[in-house]
């Protein structure tokens, strides 16, 4: 569903590489969770996934669909939480989801139908007339991530999708994404909770200065290692981690 | 260093950082094109601004110095300085209001500054001071050289000019206190009501208009119709006692004028206390309210009331039309947006309106000829060109087009991360922008046709040249910010004020105006051509123009929008 080739991003300016030669495959039924530190190289991969940055070297393909050649239709086939969440935040909230819906071209029933659901499930009925800037950082949160699946998209990317959410719109999202998953469908998703990653994902990639370290199972990267905690995975395979953000 | 003085430097270090040598320095390194490119701008419209203003005031001091064959004449020179304290104190009474409205209530830091142990009246101090630096540097354009070039002609003594500095220096401050009474009124105003932003908008756009219709109402010349000297002496000898009125109306410019141009150190002095207690009162009276009142802004406007999903609520629409509708809904519901857009947009309008109004008047009470009929001894060919760079000069100055990328700001990526082609995106910011030129200049248009009966013609292809001449530059503009937007502001104001692209896009419509307009005048007068032979050449290269505009914004959009 989500296939990484090589991919190489160097910023302009710069002589360093912020992703450099990242291969990784996610497929269809998969939970993924995407963790490292500071700096390593997370927004810059989901940047690219996402289109809004063209990698200098590698391919990346989403739902059989090329970012390169085919953005539109790779576009189509992901529903994009982003990190921060300071979007138009003059629209009311109904504005903001009817402007997504048009993006994603969803029609009348189907987008009556996902908006009630999901507004209900997140509890927003009440506001969702007033201005975006009148919600708290739980409330633009729980608003996004209706917005980016309007359209019930293949493959769901979520940056620190968990970030401001009260504990139980928090389960409820967690629970959304597995259902998700369980339909055949992939959740690619950056998270500096390593707890989450632990209990939620089915797969798991570190990395670090812009190469993936590892990538497995919880199990798989044990690798024997009995015990040890995801905590302490991370630990050791980032160990001179701690720059900022790439 | 005290409080004050060290938020005082944090501002004008946000405010002005790109002009401090270290960071200069950095950019003639870093991006030299660009930085080399701003100077020359910035020189250019210094340069532009100071003819323009030694040109008049030069040929108004030779209009108004007495003729020695006639004793009883009476030397009205002292006008042009009065007419600079006007203009100075005028000018700084609107653009504080924006200016105090920004850094005052309308800036981010409101809550980060209020959780700091810094007392509220050192607060509004330090920030009152940048605003009276800003004007005070802006009132040296308006004031200095009218003084100067008075002081050269009549032989002042050294002290007018001390005198001069003195009121330079105070002239900001007595309109920056009114206007900072204003801003709080509106402020306090507008937080009892839900559709804040709206209040802060019309009271934005109606104080700008005010404006114009005072100064419009000192005379009906401007800068470009002032070239020949019989103007300037009729709107000088017309509007004398109006220009001595306004000082009337507001006595401490009577003083300030009075106490410059008679060496009168009493009114002088007595201009000075009071502007100083003004600011002693402001500091102290609005201290006590300015905490809150700038937090008022950050606190959540009350709810709509309405709940859940209302009927009619949920509209299919296509992707283009989406963002239409966002852009729209953004410019009209953010104030920085909204009173830096709009009114430029309906500024050929209301000049239109204003200088009409204003010939017609002066023409019934001095039995001159009307306007209609002036026009009638003119050329047609020229009647077209004139209303159309009339109209034209004022488009050019909306900075709807040259800020729309720039507007997205923090979400720019997100904008990219949806699945519309960039030429979508791009034509909806076209078609938000250029509607919004085309509906003012439409509008000017029928003001002509209202208000100059009899030249049906000329006007609709002064129009159609106007029109194409707005998408040509709306297509340029918009081309240097899809290459260039500056996308990480803090404030609104940032975004679509302090934007060097703005300023850019203004002078290269100005540019090919004035390029137009040469062409134009060596066809009627050089060559005789009529109207329609004028309107075919310009309209030929102003649509050609328009094209090749338009293929250099999609050449841009390709290259540049989407890049990585």
């Amino acid at each position: 569903m989500i296939d990484l080739q090589q991919v190489t991003k160097t910023y302009s300016k710069s002589d360093k590489k912020a992703v450099d030669n990242l291969t990784l495959n996610v497929k269809g039924g998969e939970l993924f969770g995407f963790i490292g530190p500071n700096g390593a190289g997370k927004t810059t991969t989901i940047k690219m996934m996402t289109g809004v940055l063209t990698p200098d070297e590698g391919t990346i393909t989403m739902a059989g669909h090329r970012m390169d050649t085919e953005r539109l239709e790779a576009q189509r086939m992901i529903g994009f939480v982003p990190d921060g969440n300071d979007l138009y935040d003059r629209l009311t909230g109904m504005e903001y989801l009817n402007f997504m819906a048009d993006i994603y071209q969803v029609d009348q029933p189907k987008r009556k139908a996902h908006i009630e659901k999901y507004l209900d499930l997140f509890s927003l009925s009440d506001a969702i007339n007033n201005q975006v800037r009148t919600y708290s950082k739980g409330m633009k949160q729980k608003l996004v991530v209706i917005g980016a699946l309007i359209h019930n998209p293949p493959v769901w990317i979520l940056d620190e999708p968990l970030g401001g959410l009260d504990p139980r719109a928090a389960h409820l999202l967690k629970e959304e994404m597995i259902r998700h998953c369980n339909e055949g469908n992939t959740v690619f998703f950056s998270t500096h909770v390593l707890e989450v990653a632990e209990k939620l994902c089915t797969r798991i990639g570190v990395i670090a200065h812009g190469g993936l370290k590892a990538v497995g199972t919880l199990e798989e990267l044990r690798s024997g290692e009995v015990g040890a905690s995801l905590e302490e995975l991370f630990l050791e395979l980032t160990d001179d981690g701690g720059e900022e953000e790439a | 260093m005290s409080t004050f003085f060290a938020l005082l430097r944090l501002q004008l270090l946000t405010r002005y950082a790109d002009l401090k040598p270290k960071n200069l320095k950095a950019a003639l390194r870093d991006k030299r094109g660009r930085t080399v490119g701003m100077l020359i701008a910035i020189l250019f419209l210094v340069v532009y601004l100071g003819v323009i203003l030694y040109i008049l005031e030069t040929k108004a001091l030779d209009i108004l110095t007495p003729s020695p064959g006639a004793p009883n004449a009476v030397d009205l020179r002292n006008l042009v300085v009065i007419l600079a304290v006007v203009l100075a104190t005028g000018g700084t009474l609107v653009m504080a209001f924006f200016f105090i409205m920004s850094a005052l209530y309308l800036g981010r830091d409101a809550t980060f500054l209020a959780a700091l142990p810094i007392k509220t009246r050192t607060l509004l101090s330090a920030k009152l001071a940048q605003v009276w630096l800003s004007e005070t540097l802006i009132d040296a354009v308006i004031l200095l050289p009218a003084c100067v070039l008075y002081g050269a002609r009549v032989g002042a003594e050294p002290l007018f000019y001390v005198r001069m500095v003195i009121v330079w220096l105070l002239i900001a401050i007595l309109p920056i206190c009114i206007a900072a009474v204003l801003s709080a009124f509106l402020i306090r105003l507008s937080a009892l009501w839900k559709h804040r932003e709206l209040i802060m908008t019309v009271g934005g756009i109606a104080l700008f208009l005010v404006y114009m219709f005072v100064m419009m109402n000192v005379g009906s010349v401007t800068g470009d119709s002032a070239e020949s000297g019989a103007i300037i002496q009729k709107f000088f000898t017309d509007n004398a006692s109006r220009i001595s009125g306004m000082t009337q109306f507001f006595p401490p410019a009577k003083w300030a004028a009075e106490g410059l141009l008679e060496g009168d150190w009493g009114k002088l002095a007595l201009f000075a206390a009071v502007s100083a207690a003004a600011a002693a009162v402001l500091i102290l009276v609005l201290g006590i309210f300015y905490r809150k009142l700038s937090l008022l802004q950050s606190e959540a406007p009350q709810a709509s009331g309405k709940k859940g999903i209302q009927k009619g609520s949920i509209r299919v629409g296509s992707a283009f039309m989406a963002n239409v509708k966002r852009e729209v809904l953004t410019i009209l519901r953010v104030p920085a947006y909204a009173v830096n857009i709009l009114p430029i947009t309906f500024m050929p309008l209301v000049m239109i309106i204003m200088m009409g109004m204003m010939f017609n008047k002066s023409a019934g009470e001095n039995g001159a000829q009307s306007l209609t009929q002036m026009m009638g001894n003119l050329n047609p060919a020229l009647i077209m060109c004139i209303m159309a760079l009339a109209v034209a000069y004022m488009a050019g100055m909306n900075p709807a087009l040259s800020t729309a990328v720039t507007r997205e700001g923090k979400g720019h990526d997100f904008i990219k991360s949806l699945p519309v082609s960039a030429k979508t995106l791009i034509h909806a910011k076209l078609a938000v922008g250029c509607g919004l030129e085309t509906f003012g200049v439409i509008a000017a248009m029928i003001a002509v046709a209202v208000m100059i009966p009899g030249f049906t013609l000329e006007t609709v292809l002064a129009l159609i040249l106007c029109l194409l001449f707005c998408f040509g530059t709306a297509c340029l503009a918009l081309s240097r910010d899809v290459k260039k937007p500056r996308l990480d502001w803090v404030t609104e104001q940032e975004a679509v004020k302090q934007n060097f692209g703005v300023l850019i896009s203004m002078l290269v419509s100005w540019g090919i105006l004035a390029a137009l307009a040469g062409l134009a005048f060596v066809m009627i007068h050089f060559l005789n051509w009529g109207l329609i032979p004028v309107f075919a050449v310009l309209a030929a290269i102003l649509a050609a123009a328009a094209i090749g505009a338009y293929k250099l914004l999609m050449k841009n959009v390709k290259k540049y929008y989407f890049a990585g």
